[in-house]
């Protein structure tokens, strides 16, 4: 386990690393600045700017700037407003830098207001992917063949075909000019998340329910079930103990990519939503310049996927005694 | 067995559990009452320092929490009392006197002085601040030389400085300059500026420099300091050389140079601004938000506190001091910024509303459904598919604005540098179908730079076949201008029996409507002048980029007017001017613009910017397009509201109308209006203590 854990750690290093030079220079190499816009800078003001965020540097030094953990600015602080110096600076001191379109913001201070929210949002999905994926599921495998089963697995194809803003477009035509039951966009309460919520984990249901259809398929045909229902056991004790544990793996083995989908899909659901996550400055900072701003999510989504994927690994450990780490 | 399912059901419970716990402490202490009154104010504000934004929705937030010297009537954008209740201009129009107000203050309590405006003024000019507007005081005498001091560049650059010269060299005296400053009132290549560097001159080579003469002394150079002498000494020597003041220091050189800006506290409630010449819009100036004051003691406070950090601590709702009708109460990043009244704003009594919300919301859609359930009362713009189901609607009413739509060109490249080639462009432009089939709320077709609605400019177009507002008359008088346009190519040796045309490219930022209006246009020269155009999209930055380095034939721009004044638009196009971009030049322009400014007469002002503004009309390196309306959705039941010439609006003059005054307006309003809700308290919300604060007497102007 320890070994499987370092090991881990050790290529979480390397690709955290290549995100971050990759994304750095890319970023960079990218035409326009994050000061560029329609009413011009004079080139004094523009060049005062570029100074105070060592725009002005060569690349490499910027980079090692931002990576950190020494500070290159021998100008000292005297332009951000201090007067003593601050030895240690960027990535690896855990400063992701000022944003600069965001003036009064730090990219630690954006992604501290706005990635619990992103989280609710992913909880909620989630929470409706796996009960609305699940049961649908099972429903349909127990009634395989059936009229149940062929509604739901249309509802499933129609999820994973549909994009989320169209499922979007829809609930809010449904629940808030048909049904005046939610608000239509918005941040404040658990009401303003069920229908983003419901619009983020659709796709992934439909995923879901597919998988646990096929896996309790395969579960229910297997000897041990029949002898189950040989020895009289009711049918639902028969579900409930012995096939939903076998036939969920699949899920399980899922769970991992559905996180970083709803993660990385809740940006156009927080836009239609206006929901004030994580998700929004994904898109925003790439179009606006905002070096370290898009730098700062970039890591941040990085470590989230690869944090939960590992989570997902020892979660297996868990549902199927089985598997081995070590060896895998 | 059963321990391993009991694990299981642990692990199941202990996920669900995590997930609920976690939702519920996220969103408990996320909700907000509906505030009194909510609007979305498209993209999240850029900042709320007065001195580091620019932009339509930080706008709207400033002049919430800040008030400037003045305030601007909400009708007509005429200057109104602010921070000073009273002022006066010397009679020759350099010399402005403001009173500021004796029960002007702080949201904290701390008494507002001249002072006040003194510092932030400095601030705003700083070169460290690195204001984009900065240039909105660099009409004070002094201002511009102010902010382009040059900033204190570490090791690299070393700066000495006395009234008239400079000196400049690095750090081992390889490279020494010398030459007359900013601030001296000499431009480099007169013979004075050599007299004045003499005797610093004699210092240097006395010391062992040997001091060659620049051939080429650039009085362009942005320190506004071209340097005239270059040679090289140890740093040792050279600073022993020069004589007192040595101002390493940059506070030192502030004390040195900010007394020779126009803008000077006299005592806590005199404060007189000198302007380099006079400025008839100075006083709408002055109540434009980057000159708005900045609370000193707060921002020093947080600049000791946490020093060398990125954090701007004096800006957070906690700490943020301000002066206006409104103080910050909360903020959170991409959602909204609340704001509540300022109990101690000299003029409380007339703000109605007790609370507003800024929401940050950039999607059309979504803030049209927001404002149709009624969660804000106020939407900035319509999504276009959705503007002829609206127009109809009473709370749909777009009002012309300054702002003007228009190609730029790039007067470089055959055949565009040719201007009857660019002319013919310019005719060959079906305006009424962009206006009535692409734009569809009442925009009107342009013949100038300038749009329509400045006050009292004589506004010149260029040469075209008159049509009817009404565009009853359109088809003919187009007709017309086509036939125009193909003798002018011919004129110019194109079309049948000369040179083929070679084909122009449309540039524009990725945009359905940009798109639309390219098409058309691109359509009209093929049919009419046998013109190929390609379009080429863009995304915004990448477009930004080609304009500003002229790497385009032609190419979509926009402009929106800063104040209201035809200045702000007929400065952009003059020689080498950093919004210009299309390489044109014309001396005879630029001495006009820069006589307009020297001009005390506002006719014979007026009169000068129009001159020049017909020059740029005969040579077209613009092809001007529409003028811009605004597309305001708002509540009916909103009062003091009204739409201006810079589609500006101001929270301080906001309520809520009682049933009784909503009817009356909607009385008055044309019977075909479609109706809709107009929710609100049905009886009122404004403080009715005074007369509406719009019908107050401005100051008095001698």
């Amino acid at each position: 386990m320890i070994g499987f854990l370092a090991r881990r750690f050790l290529w979480f290093v390397l690709t955290l690393w290549a995100v971050v030079t990759v994304s750095f220079f890319l970023m960079h190499s990218v035409r326009g600045g994050p000061f560029s816009a329609e009413r011009s800078l004079h080139p004094v003001v523009e060049r005062n700017l570029k100074a105070r965020y060592h725009l002005d540097w060569p690349l490499w030094k910027q980079y090692l700037q931002y990576v950190g953990p020494l500070n290159l600015d021998d100008r000292g602080p005297e332009l951000l407003g201090g007067d003593g110096t601050q030895p240690f600076t960027g990535v690896l001191a855990g400063d992701l830098g000022p944003s600069f379109k965001y003036r009064d913001y730090t990219v630690n201070e954006i992604i501290a207001q706005s990635l619990p929210i992103s989280v609710a949002l992913g909880a909620v999905a989630m929470l409706f992917a796996i009960c609305l994926g699940i049961s649908a599921g099972i429903l349909s495998a127990l009634y395989r063949g059936g009229t149940v089963d062929l509604a739901m697995r249309l509802v499933a194809t129609a999820g994973i075909a549909l994009p989320n803003f169209v499922i979007a477009g829809i609930l809010i035509l449904a629940f808030v000019f048909g049904a005046h039951l939610f608000p239509v966009a918005g941040w404040g309460t658990l009401r303003h998340l069920v229908l983003p919520g419901l619009a983020l984990g659709a796709p992934f249901a439909a995923y879901i329910s597919r998988l646990t259809r096929t896996g309790m398929l395969e579960v229910l045909s297997q000897d041990h079930i029949r002898t189950a229902h040989a020895k009289g056991l009711p049918p639902r004790l028969v579900l409930l103990r012995h096939a939903i544990k076998g036939g969920l793996l699949p899920v399980v083995t899922y769970l991992g990519p559905a996180t970083a989908g709803i993660l990385t899909g809740s940006l156009v659901i927080e836009k239609i939503f206006a929901i004030p996550g994580t998700g929004s400055h994904f898109v925003n900072s790439a179009l606006n310049r905002d070096y370290t701003l898009a730098m700062g999510v970039t890591i941040l989504y990085t470590v989230l996927v690869y944090a939960l994927n590992l989570v997902v690994d020892l979660a297996y450990t868990l549902l199927d005694p089985r598997i081995d780490l070590e060896k895998g | 067995m059963h321990a391993f399912r009991f694990r299981q059901l642990f692990a199941a419970l202990l996920l669900l559990g995590g997930l609920a716990t976690l939702l519920v402490s996220i969103v408990r202490g996320a909700h907000l009452e509906r505030a009194d009154f909510v609007f979305v104010n498209g993209a999240e504000v850029s900042s709320l320092d007065p001195a580091s934004v620019s932009g339509v929705p930080e706008g709207r937030v400033m002049y919430s929490l800040y008030e400037g010297l003045t305030s601007r009537d909400p009708r007509t954008l005429a200057p109104l009392p602010g921070m000073a209740d009273r002022w006066e201009v010397s009679p020759d129009g350099i010399t402005y006197t403001f009173h500021i107000r004796d029960d002007a203050r702080w949201s904290n309590g701390d008494p507002l002085t001249a002072r006040d405006f003194e510092w932030s003024w400095q601030r705003l000019l700083h070169p460290e601040t690195a204001s984009e507007y900065s240039y909105q005081l660099w009409y004070l005498e002094n201002a511009r030389a102010y902010s382009f001091l040059p900033m204190d560049l570490g090791d690299e650059e070393r700066w000495w400085f006395d009234s008239r010269t400079f000196v400049n060299w690095n750090a081992d005296g390889s490279r020494v300059r010398v030459g007359v400053h900013g601030f001296s009132g000499l431009s480099p290549t007169d013979a004075a500026a050599a007299d004045a560097v003499q005797a610093v001159r004699a210092r240097l080579d006395a010391a062992g420099a040997e001091l060659r003469a620049n051939p080429t002394p650039d009085a362009s150079d942005p320190y506004g300091a071209g340097w005239l002498f270059e040679g090289s000494l140890e740093a040792p020597a050279l600073e022993a050389a020069l004589p007192s003041p040595f101002l390493p220091e940059p506070r030192a050189r502030e004390e040195l140079f900010w007394p020779q800006v126009g803008a000077r506290a006299t005592d806590e409630h005199t404060f007189v601004v000198t302007l380099a010449s006079p400025t008839p819009f100075f006083l709408t100036l002055t109540s434009f938000y980057p000159l708005m004051p900045t609370h000193r003691a707060t921002w020093e406070w947080a600049r000791e506190t946490y020093p060398g950090t990125w954090q701007i601590e004096w800006i957070s709702p906690e700490h943020l001091v301000t002066n206006g009708p409104f103080v910050l109460e909360s903020r959170r990043i991409n959602d909204r910024i609340r704001l509540r009244k300022n109990p101690l704003y000299w003029d409380a009594e007339n703000v109605a509303f007790r609370t507003i919300d800024v929401l940050a919301v950039e999607h059309y859609v979504t803030m049209l459904n927001m404002y149709l359930t009624g969660q804000v009362d106020w939407i900035d713009r319509c999504a276009p598919n959705l503007i002829p189901r609206m127009m109809p609607r009473e709370d749909f009413n777009p009002e012309s604005y300054l702002g003007t739509y228009f190609y730029r060109v790039n007067v470089h490249r055959p055949p565009l540098d040719d201007k009857r080639v660019r002319r013919a462009l310019a005719l060959t432009i079906n305006r009424r179908a962009i206006c009535e089939k692409i734009m569809k709320k009442g925009e009107k077709p342009l013949y100038s730079l300038c749009p329509d609605g400045l006050p009292g400019y004589p506004r010149p177009e260029m040469r075209h076949t008159p049509f009817a507002p009404d565009f009853s008359d359109y088809d003919a008088a187009f007709a017309r201008d086509c036939d125009e346009a193909r003798r002018l190519l011919a004129e110019a040796g194109f079309g049948p029996g000369g040179k083929d045309i070679p084909s122009i490219e449309i540039h524009y930022n990725t945009s359905e409507s940009h798109r639309d209006i390219a098409e058309v246009i691109a359509d009209t020269w093929k049919r009419e002048l046998d013109v190929d155009a390609r379009l080429l999209n863009q995304e915004w930055k990448v477009y930004l980029d080609t304009q500003n380095t002229i790497n385009f034939d032609v190419s979509r721009s926009a402009w929106i007017g800063d104040y209201p004044d035809p200045n702000t638009f007929v400065d952009l196009f003059v020689t080498g001017g950093e919004n210009n971009r299309t390489g044109w030049g014309n001396p005879r322009y630029d001495e006009l613009v820069a006589s307009a400014a020297e001009e005390s007469d506002p006719t014979r002002r007026l009169a000068l910017l129009a001159e020049a503004e017909a020059i740029l009309l005969d040579e077209l390196p613009i092809l001007p397009i529409y003028s811009y309306v605004s597309q305001n959705i708002v509540n009916p039941r909103l009062g003091g509201f009204f739409p201006n010439v810079m589609d500006d609006h101001f929270p301080k003059f906001w309520y809520w109308m009682s049933d009784e005054e909503l009817a009356e307006k909607r009385a008055a309003q044309p019977a075909d209006w479609i109706l809709v809700p107009a929710p609100g308290p049905a009886a009122g919300l404004f403080a009715p203590a005074g007369p509406p604060p719009y019908s107050l007497s401005g100051g008095t102007q001698r």
